[in-house]
């Protein structure tokens, strides 16, 4: 079983780039992907309402697809009752996105959501970020003890991520920024196999790198197969031990 | 397939890569990928000490000749350099080389890094650049054309520019391009491909700081066809390192 933990679909206002749902689709099928997290870029660029309901739909239209609704922190008005609502209709996860709407980690409003989506028991997923940034989003959405997915930690930063996994058991890592030998495998020696999450960031970035790379991983077939899908689902609270 | 890369390192990365800054690691990488041989210049040579580093690889890769390196020359240091570059290009492991504009903090539009350029030219016939600074197409184009005996790989085909890089490739046949970086833009080959053919195109991996692996999935889902691979991955690399000649 494969499934990505990191896809989007819509429009990038920046320009240069096919992010199509057809695209992402075309991707998907390619490399016969089961399932794949799936928010609306409409939803990080402009208004998370009218992007959640374009995720709502697109999900309902292909099934493979799993709902991630996104929220602004620096909107507030409405920002606690879509979390309500999105959990109530059976979103997988919220993501947020600091890096690119211009807000940082330790900001009352967003620690507020996180309070009430670990009530909800929601799952979040957050960008890694720069140096420093997942040691702050392990002090203070760590002991909260809801489960954080960090994307796109790099050779500068998957340090941090091995130390701050190995401290707070709630958090995990995507792999779509690991590309140095042996990482993967070190940051599942030192924090746990059971806390790497396969995810390519399609369609902006190329599937087959992030593939490729994790299929040459030195695992054992168990932990492959928890990093291409196990690890997720019991991540999202939808499967594992 | 067999393969020949054009862009690799020997030395101490500060990051969580176990086995690194060993030749062992660099032959386990390419035995798992079917590399014959990988082009590297020194981390400490590139971090540090220019004389240290590239005598550390010399004495380092003797014996492999499955090794290959690349001199690292700095612009902040022009005589050194030149001694460097008459040291080590006879040496039978050493086949170019390599600049790196913000390692050394000079762009490639410095009036250094031009006079450095000249000394390289009267000495070899390949030189790799990571690229950096204002104008850095047109001051590529401007070496390519005024030193047409010296063959340019353009490390990373310049990133997020990879377009601008192919346009260049395209009408300066002594400009190559390699793709090897932890920005994996879905595509970025295939566009190169389409503005400059397959002949301006090598393989890269810039291991073992990035794992082989990462960049294969990438040039593996390029669209190139057979004969292409055959060209990116062994042809190209093995007539632009001089391989034919030794």
């Amino acid at each position: 079983m494969l499934i990505d933990a990191n896809t989007c679909f819509g429009l990038c206002p920046r320009g240069g780039r096919d992010l199509s749902l057809a695209t992402l689709l075309a991707v998907l099928r390619r490399h016969e992907v089961d399932q794949a997290l799936a928010y609306s870029l409409r939803g990080v660029e402009y208004d998370f309402l009218s992007g959640n309901e374009e995720t709502r739909r697109v999900c309902q239209e292909h099934p493979q697809l799993l709902p991630v609704a996104t929220v602004h922190p620096g909107r507030h008005v409405h920002c606690r009752d879509e979390i309500l609502r999105v959990a109530d209709e059976g979103f997988a996860a919220v993501r947020f996105f600091p890096d690119v709407q211009g807000w940082p980690i330790v900001y009352q409003p967003f620690l507020d959501l996180c309070e009430l989506l670990a009530e909800v028991g929601l799952p979040i997923i957050l960008p890694a970020g720069p140096p420093g940034q997942q040691t702050v989003i392990g002090e203070r959405v760590g002991p909260l003890g809801i489960n954080v997915l960090l994307i796109g930690s790099g050779y500068g930063t998957n340090a941090e991520t091995a130390s701050v996994l190995a401290r707070w058991p709630s958090l995990y890592t995507e792999s779509h920024m690991y590309d140095t030998p042996g990482t993967l495998e070190y940051v599942g020696e030192v924090a746990g196999f059971d806390r790497l999450v396969f995810g390519s960031n399609s369609p902006d970035r190329s599937f087959e790198a992030a593939y490729h790379h994790g299929a040459c991983a030195h695992f054992t077939a168990g932990q492959r197969a928890d990093f291409l899908a196990g690890n997720l689902l019991r991540f999202l609270g939808r499967g594992g031990d | 397939m067999q393969k020949i890369d054009v862009h690799g390192h020997f030395g101490l990365w500060n990051f969580p890569i176990p086995g690194t800054n060993r030749v062992e690691h660099l032959l386990a990488l390419c035995e798992q990928h079917d590399i014959r041989h990988t082009a590297c210049s020194s981390v400490l040579a590139l971090c540090y000490s220019m004389e240290e580093g590239n005598a550390e690889i010399a004495a380092a890769f003797a014996g492999h000749p499955q090794l290959l390196a690349y001199v690292y020359v700095n612009a902040n240091f022009l005589p050194e350099s030149v001694a460097e570059m008459e040291r080590y290009l006879s040496l039978p492991n050493f086949v170019g080389v390599k600049i790196h504009a913000s390692y050394s903090g000079v762009n490639n539009a410095d009036p250094k890094m031009q006079d450095l350029m000249a000394e390289i030219a009267r000495r070899a016939r390949l030189v790799k650049i990571h690229s950096g600074g204002p104008d850095v197409c047109g001051v590529l184009a401007r070496w390519a054309e005024q030193y047409p005996h010296v063959n340019f790989i353009i490390a990373h085909a310049l990133g997020t520019a990879v377009e601008d890089a192919a346009r260049l490739a395209a009408s300066h046949p002594n400009l190559y391009l390699e793709f090897c970086s932890s920005w994996a833009g879905a595509g970025k080959i295939a566009r190169a491909l389409d503005i400059c053919g397959a002949t301006q195109l090598l393989f890269g991996t810039d291991m073992d700081l990035i794992d082989p692996a990462f960049v294969i999935g990438q040039y593996e889902s390029a669209g190139l066809t057979e004969e292409q691979k055959q060209a990116v991955y062994w042809d190209n690399p093995r007539r632009v390192l001089g391989l034919d000649d030794r």
